[in-house]
């Protein structure tokens, strides 16, 4: 008997994900307003690792007693497939985008034996002035910059962790499925260790693997592309008009499974059956990612 | 691994090499702490552990030595792992070398204690003499790593050519604290006295404002707000609360000493 979330049916499939890198790190600032810009400017072109080389978000903003200065403070994950790419993108982001934003301040947000240099990297910037301070088991560098002192602690903790956790909303009309995909992700923000990296959290583009032109290796995925219903072959019926994906990186299985869950559930009941024909999931028949969140399994 | 309290049974008359006591003395079983050989100073002659301590065995795994011992010189040296507490004043050279665990005193230490020590954490709830944390003789680092915290005054070159590490001292400083300091923070909460951080190169002095120094080693002093004030006031925050309070609003901060092109810096809260 299919499943149904709010009179929506949740098709029996799953979701296939993969290994990935993963770090956090903490920005403060003096007001939430330039931790806010400096996250922004950070995450920016970190949707997909396709082509970003990186996939960044803002996990969520902190309180002052939970920041290491006391300060108004942002945690941001971000996922690559490999370490030497998280090495290459984590400080080049912080090095442009947290130590060019005024008051801000760069901590680690994880520990982890497997370090991402951040300071380490950007002390250079000081020109000599630079100083290190290490108190407890944690050194920091200190950046002279015009606007006082630049805080960057030496490095930050790199973790296993997985992405390309995913559902698809199967809308009636683009008006309701992008009330569902809203609704989704913003049940999911609050939640620690996951992120949705696409914009608002939803993809329109969902792909395959491979092209017919060499040299893309990954394109459009024609089979969820109502525009080409009686061209290509395409797994569900009609009265489908609109596709959206939401996508979920996440610390762990759980986090994402957690993650899928709730925002499949809100999606759902923010327009039901009118609104939505059902729920399904992305995958590759398995072949390629060994982390599988089989809807029926993830709903209980 | 039982610990063991070492009662002193007299007062000694003669100076003693103790630093046996210290390294791994707390993986040692007692029938070998008890045939260590403490040599006189100045002699050449020694005294072994069970004639001049009574022994007892503890149910933890602290190791306790008790009584007048400021005749017993170099306590603690090379102290590594475990946690050593000394009821009792001592001689100099006290925690001397110590690379890791946790030496307490309860008492006042005599000069060059803690000199050359590497990691962990060591209290005193007492005074300290001349020369806290300086480096061994003939070499160019003190104090490179760990904690110091000292209950009490201290006495001249406090955190000489120290190079890394925390030392508070909860009382007030005799001359030349942090002198040719290469790195690391000093805090102090009480007076200080002539000489503060001369030849400074790197590090960080905390002061109590109003604390005096030459004016024409240091920049004159700008009230600033850091982030990194902040974070040493987390790291001392069960320490010192006040202090802590007080670095977490803005502090006036000196930078030298110019004499030697330092990049040092004081702050005074």
């Amino acid at each position: 008997m299919t499943m149904r979330v709010a009179g929506v049916p949740i098709e029996e499939t799953f979701a296939e994900a993969f290994d990935m890198k993963a770090t956090r790190v903490i920005i403060t600032a003096e007001t939430i307003d330039w931790a806010r810009d400096a996250a922004a400017a950070m995450t920016g072109f970190g949707t997909s690792v396709i082509a970003c080389g990186i996939e960044i978000a803002v996990e969520r903003e902190l309180s002052l007693d939970e920041t290491p200065d006391g300060r108004p403070g942002m945690a941001i994950l971000a996922f690559a497939v490999s370490s030497k790419e998280l090495e290459k993108q984590i400080p080049r982001r912080a090095g442009q985008c947290v130590l060019t934003c005024p008051t801000t301040a760069l901590f680690a947000g994880i520990d982890s034996d497997k370090r991402i240099a951040l300071g380490k990297q950007l002390r250079y910037f000081g020109d000599g002035f630079q100083i290190s301070k290490l108190i407890g088991n944690r050194r920091y560098w200190r950046i002279p910059v015009m606007d006082g002192e630049f805080l960057c602690e030496q490095d930050t903790g790199r973790v296993d962790a997985i992405g390309g956790g995913n559902f698809l909303l199967l809308g009636r009309t683009l008006a309701d499925v992008s009330v569902a995909c809203r609704a989704a992700a913003a049940a999911i923000a609050p939640l620690a260790d996951v992120i949705t990296p696409f914009p608002g959290g939803a993809t329109r583009s969902g792909s395959k693997v491979g092209s017919k032109y060499s040299g893309l290796f990954a394109s459009t995925n024609e089979a969820f592309c109502p525009t080409l219903r009686g061209i290509v072959a395409q797994p569900f019926d009609d009265q489908v008009k609109a596709i959206l994906e939401i996508v979920i990186d996440g610390m762990t299985f759980d986090s994402i499974a957690v993650a899928m869950r709730i925002g499949i559930t809100a999606a759902c009941e923010s327009v039901g059956t009118d609104g939505l024909v059902g729920i399904t999931a992305g995958n590759y028949g398995g072949k390629l990612g060994r982390h599988h969140f089989h809807l029926a399994e993830v709903m209980k | 691994m039982t610990g063991v309290t070492l009662s002193l049974r007299t007062n000694l008359m003669v100076h003693l090499d103790a630093s046996q006591l210290g390294g791994s003395l707390a993986s040692q079983p007692i029938a070998e702490i008890l045939q260590m050989r403490l040599p006189i100073i100045g002699g050449n002659e020694a005294m072994l552990v069970q004639d001049i301590f009574d022994v007892q065995s503890r149910t933890d795994s602290r190791i306790v030595v008790q009584g007048d011992l400021s005749t017993l010189h170099s306590i603690g040296n090379r102290w590594s792992e475990g946690e050593l507490v000394v009821e009792g004043n001592v001689g100099d050279g006290f925690a001397s070398r110590m690379s890791g665990g946790e030496v307490r005193l309860r008492g006042d230490a005599g000069n060059k204690t803690a000199q050359q020590m590497r990691r962990g954490i060591l209290q005193i709830n007492g005074n300290v003499g001349d020369d806290l944390g300086c480096p061994l003789h003939g070499r160019r680092s003190g104090f490179s790593g760990g904690t110091i915290h000292v209950i009490g005054n201290v006495g001249n070159y406090a955190g000489y050519r120290m190079r890394r590490g925390m030392l508070i001292v909860q009382g007030n400083c005799g001359t030349y604290l942090g002198c040719d300091i290469v790195a690391g923070t000093i805090i102090t909460t009480g007076q200080v006295g002539d000489g503060l951080a001369v030849g400074m190169h790197r590090g960080t002095l905390i002061v109590p404002d109003g604390t005096s120094y030459s004016p024409l080693r240091f920049t004159p002093p700008e009230s600033q707000k850091l982030s990194i004030a902040s974070i040493v006031a987390n790291d001392i925050q069960t320490r010192l609360p006040a202090v802590a309070v007080a670095l977490r609003s803005a502090i006036a901060r000196s930078l030298g000493d110019l004499t030697c092109s330092g990049r040092g810096e004081i702050w005074m809260y």
